[in-house]
């Protein structure tokens, strides 16, 4: 059965872009728009991991972060954001995030990142349920 | 004998009379200064309060510049970051598949989209340097790590034109009280400003504690800077490239933000080359200042 992914951006192309890049990796993809949405999605779907953009309007990715925790502390979650602060990423980390990966980097490959995180995180799991 | 105490006395009056006189034409001329200076005053006072104006005026513009900037830049990088993985997403075939041809032009249009992403993130960089609005978020880090990161970055990029790149530090640990993210910056835009300009050889980065300070090396085999041109190496928008011709398009923009960072942290950088023998970059963060701060935490 193929691993569902929550994957959250209020920009609705690039949900798109990325939505047929991960399905491309094998994974189901349940994408959402806003905060509300994503909590929703997140509930019906009970995804094994979530992908959020950290800027969105009026809930942004920690926040809503923060509501995934109170309903599932072990999910994986990876933060997308346009560049990322040691603020930003130390706030993250309180929260127990996988991996934080700027959304555009004249350095570095976003899409190669995403799906070494997401396999990175599964690997962690896998490990966990040997145990 | 009752003469000349007559003509003393005349003498006398007409000195008096002089001094008299004299004394007249100073407050007079003492009056006219004072006018005139009362004037000046008056003067000064005005050219003050429109200084003042315009000052304010010119702090309103700047603050409007650095906020213009830092949101066309924000939302100039959603869109880019839109565009740039449309294009991955073609080039890796997943919509349908493409030739060689059309792979060529989507990879020149992702160049130009990271060209594109440098600029926007140089010109906010410098901008918030120049308002003064970059705090630093200063805590102590181990610099070896922030070195592997850099390298790691460039990598790719280094052996992409068959460069060795490569860090030469103190295996035991180099701890800086600093903003890791700045001084990470700083490394970034050395290295890359070294691949630009170094078609063969090794770039390689060097780190030595001193007495009072760490000395950051960034040494490439490039090019090299000309005698006339090192002393504009790190003002805004030079694009001398060194020589001619060489190196490839940059924004002129990274070496004046690693001077801003490392001047932000009270440390000094400067550039030493021969054309042809290549350039050393090297900057200084002081150490004792860190300490003190890193105790009184």
């Amino acid at each position: 059965m193929k691993k569902k992914i929550l994957l959250v951006d209020d920009e609705k192309d690039f949900l798109d872009i990325m939505s047929q890049k991960i399905r491309s990796w094998g994974y189901e993809v349940v994408s959402a728009s806003n905060a509300e949405d994503a909590m929703r999605a997140f509930k019906r779907e009970r995804p094994s991991a979530a992908i959020l953009d950290y800027v969105m309007p009026e809930v942004n990715g920690v926040q809503l972060l923060m509501r995934i925790r109170a309903v599932d502390m072990k999910i994986p979650v990876i933060m997308f954001t346009v560049k990322p602060q040691s603020e930003v990423i130390e706030d993250a980390e309180k929260l127990d995030i996988l991996a934080f990966i700027p959304k555009l980097s004249p350095y570095t490959d976003t899409q190669a990142n995403l799906k070494t995180a997401l396999s990175i995180a599964f690997q962690k799991e896998k490990g966990k349920n040997a145990r | 004998m009752k003469k000349p105490k007559k003509r003393k006395s005349k003498n006398t009056a007409i000195k008096l009379k002089k001094l008299e006189i004299e004394l007249k034409e100073a407050k007079n001329e003492l009056e006219i200064q004072t006018w005139g200076l009362e004037k000046t005053n008056k003067a000064i006072k005005l050219l003050y309060k429109e200084l003042e104006a315009r000052n304010k005026r010119l702090r309103e513009l700047d603050k409007l510049k650095s906020d213009f900037i830092s949101t066309v830049s924000h939302e100039l990088r959603t869109p880019l970051s839109i565009v740039k993985e449309g294009i991955n997403l073609v080039m890796d075939e997943i919509p349908g598949e493409i030739n060689e041809k059309q792979k060529k032009v989507l990879t020149a249009s992702k160049d130009n989209i990271d060209r594109l992403t440098r600029i926007i993130n140089n010109l906010l960089d410098i901008s918030k340097i120049e308002s003064g609005k970059i705090e630093l978020n200063k805590k102590e880090f181990n610099v070896a790590g922030v070195i592997t990161r850099t390298i790691n970055l460039f990598k790719s990029k280094a052996r992409e034109k068959g460069l060795e790149l490569k860090a030469e530090y103190a295996l035991k640990k180099i701890n800086l009280y600093a903003d890791t993210d700045k001084i990470n910056q700083i490394f970034i835009n050395l290295v890359d400003n070294a691949i630009k300009f170094t078609d063969k050889g090794v770039i390689e980065i060097f780190v030595r504690e001193k007495k009072d300070e760490i000395e950051c090396v960034v040494s490439d085999t490039g090019i090299g800077i000309s005698k006339s041109d090192l002393p504009r190496v790190f003002s805004k928008f030079q694009q001398f490239g060194r020589v001619p011709g060489a190196g490839e398009k940059g924004t002129g923009l990274g070496l004046s933000i690693a001077k801003g960072l490392v001047e932000m942290h009270k440390g000094e950088i400067w550039a030493e080359s021969e054309l042809g023998k290549g350039t050393k970059f090297i900057f200084t963060i002081p150490k004792e200042k860190t300490r003190a701060r890193s105790r009184s935490d």
